[in-house]
């Protein structure tokens, strides 16, 4: 179950946080913001590892040479979360926070991300997007939303 | 000479085959770039819309040169072979899509162009604070300055705007007057 | 009717490859032409013609061509994005420069561009040798088709100067079509010079 959807810029800022943990748990929805903010940023220091070499070519992108694909799998475990990444020619991260670690849905999660992706794509599209701000439009929520919510719904 | 629907169609497929084309999106990109600009220089909607407008009619003006010369239309007959051409043909020649005519008034002075397909606003969401922004005024403005070149003065407006929640886009055309005009041959060389 | 215009509009706006959509090229041409005019403040104002035909025409209109400028620059960042939705790029600066030479050039221009050189350290430069856009300005006879077009082709700066900040590569870019030495237009050919900012 994808507990958290984030879309990151290049510069690392997040773009949009979105959570999806039950409420009936009990925490705060300010906790909750924060606690995954804390874990995407965590997240990006491995996306963005540095390794030796040419200091233009990110880690991420020899990770994506390699499997020739913008999903780049699984990244790390963070506290009691599996974390996952995607990152566009552009260094725009969309990184997946699950309960667990995925092996049989692993294309359909790839294929999600692609998705949001090109929502994220549309949304540039849009001349009254501010480039590289927050992203703020409702309808790329709702799409957002739609697409985690469709994953989380068809566990079993 | 009047010209059938069928060949409206098809001498619109027909300039539109034979023209160099471009991304629609890079134009859309400019487009709304230019739009943009135009929100931050002027605070009030009304002024953006009207600027449109303008520039629309400045584009307008020079666009029916290059439409005359490319589109193997002849002169129209009446209004109605004007309006059939300015949907079929003109906006397939130039933006690629087959608009509508619609909604003729009683003394047959005033009609619409139905546009389904808009390639200036595919990804475009209006913000709420532009909720009265007629974002693409731009193509009111071209009708009216290349009708005025041929002799018809006309107020167009959009009637109804995707953008701002109708189902379609509708652009009304009323046809205020006809000019006195001295003919130039070329209006009369028919097919 | 509803479903009609939902089903356009969606079926166009949905995720994927780049969009094949295309529109005739006059109407590029026209919006440039209308846009420049707009910003240049334009409005049959007397003195005007002067104004465009300055020699410090640069100096006058700094701010008209700094905001034609960023919006090539706004253009560019946007189409990037979209262009490289399915393309795998590995973040070296030469790949970025012949994305923009071969891809960007050709869905904005219909064409590529004809010849690129570089000094492997950090400069490069793009030869164009038939820019439509300048096709109709004549700059060896007159100083105020030699200004405007000029101005025009900040546009294309911008572009290539959004291209490459969208793919990480951030540079400057200028152009020009006019050979100092020989005091003369090379137009249509156009060269377009990318240094990349060092960090």
């Amino acid at each position: 179950m994808i507990v958290c959807l984030a879309v990151i810029s290049k510069a690392n800022a997040p773009l949009l946080v979105r959570t999806y943990v039950d409420p009936s748990l009990g925490e705060d929805q300010a906790d909750t913001t924060i606690r995954f903010h804390h874990i995407v940023h965590t997240s990006l220091d491995v996306v963005q590892e540095a390794r030796a070499g040419d200091r233009h070519v990110p880690a991420c992108r020899r990770w994506c040479a390699a499997t020739r694909d913008m999903f780049l799998g699984h990244l790390c475990p963070m506290d009691e979360y599996e974390v996952y990444g995607y990152v566009t020619s552009t260094q725009v991260k969309i990184l997946a926070v699950l309960e667990e670690t995925v092996t049989s849905r692993k294309s359909e999660l790839a294929a999600l991300l692609h998705t949001i992706h090109g929502f994220y794509v549309n949304y540039q599209l849009n001349p009254f997007s501010p480039l590289n701000q927050p992203i703020g439009s409702e309808r790329f929520k709702l799409a957002v939303d739609r697409q985690v919510n469709g994953y989380n719904a068809d566990i079993g | 000479m009047a010209t059938s629907g069928k060949q409206h169609t098809r001498l619109g497929e027909q300039a539109w085959n034979k023209m160099s084309k471009v991304n629609a999106e890079f134009f859309a990109l400019t487009y709304g770039a230019m739009v943009m600009q135009l929100v931050q220089d002027f605070e009030d909607t009304a002024a953006v819309n009207a600027q449109l407008d303008t520039m629309g009619y400045n584009i307008g003006v020079r666009l029916i040169d290059e439409f005359l010369a490319k589109s193997g239309t002849g002169a129209c007959a009446d209004l109605r072979d004007t309006a059939e051409t300015i949907a079929k043909v003109a906006f397939k020649m130039f933006l690629g899509v087959v608009a509508e005519v619609a909604n003729w008034n009683a003394d047959g002075t005033a009609f619409s162009v139905v546009l389904y397909d808009n390639p200036l606003i595919e990804f475009v969401e209006l913000p709420p604070q532009h909720c009265e922004l007629l974002y693409s005024n731009v193509l009111c403005g071209v009708i009216r300055g290349a009708l005025e070149m041929v002799q018809m003065k006309v107020e167009c407006r959009f009637a109804r705007d995707v953008l701002r929640g109708d189902d379609l886009n509708e652009i009304r055309v009323e046809l205020k007057e006809v000019l006195a005009e001295q003919m130039d041959d070329q209006y009369f060389e028919g097919m | 009717m509803a479903s009609a215009a939902a089903a356009a509009q969606s079926a166009a706006g949905a995720a994927g490859a780049p969009g094949k959509r295309l529109v005739n090229d006059v109407c590029v041409d026209m919006l440039l032409l209308e846009a420049s005019s707009y910003l240049l403040g334009r409005r049959g104002k007397p003195g005007e013609a002067e104004d465009l035909e300055a020699e410090n025409f640069r100096e006058l209109h700094h701010s008209a061509i700094a905001r034609l400028e960023s919006l090539g620059w706004d253009v560019g960042c946007r189409l990037t994005e979209r262009l490289c939705q399915t393309k795998l790029l590995s973040g070296e600066p030469l790949e970025a420069v012949k994305f923009i030479c071969k891809d960007f050039w050709t869905e904005v221009f219909r064409k590529q561009i004809d010849k690129l050189q570089t000094d492997h350290r950090g400069t490069f430069v793009l030869r164009e040798l038939n820019f439509k856009w300048l096709a109709k300005y004549a700059p060896d006879k007159s100083r105020t088709d030699r200004n405007l077009a000029w101005f025009t082709l900040q546009f294309a700066c911008g572009l290539v100067r959004g291209a490459m900040a969208t793919l990480n590569q951030p540079a400057t870019v200028k152009a020009d079509f006019w050979d100092e030495k020989t005091d003369r237009s090379l137009l249509p050919a156009v060269s377009f010079t990318i240094r990349l900012k060092q960090a």
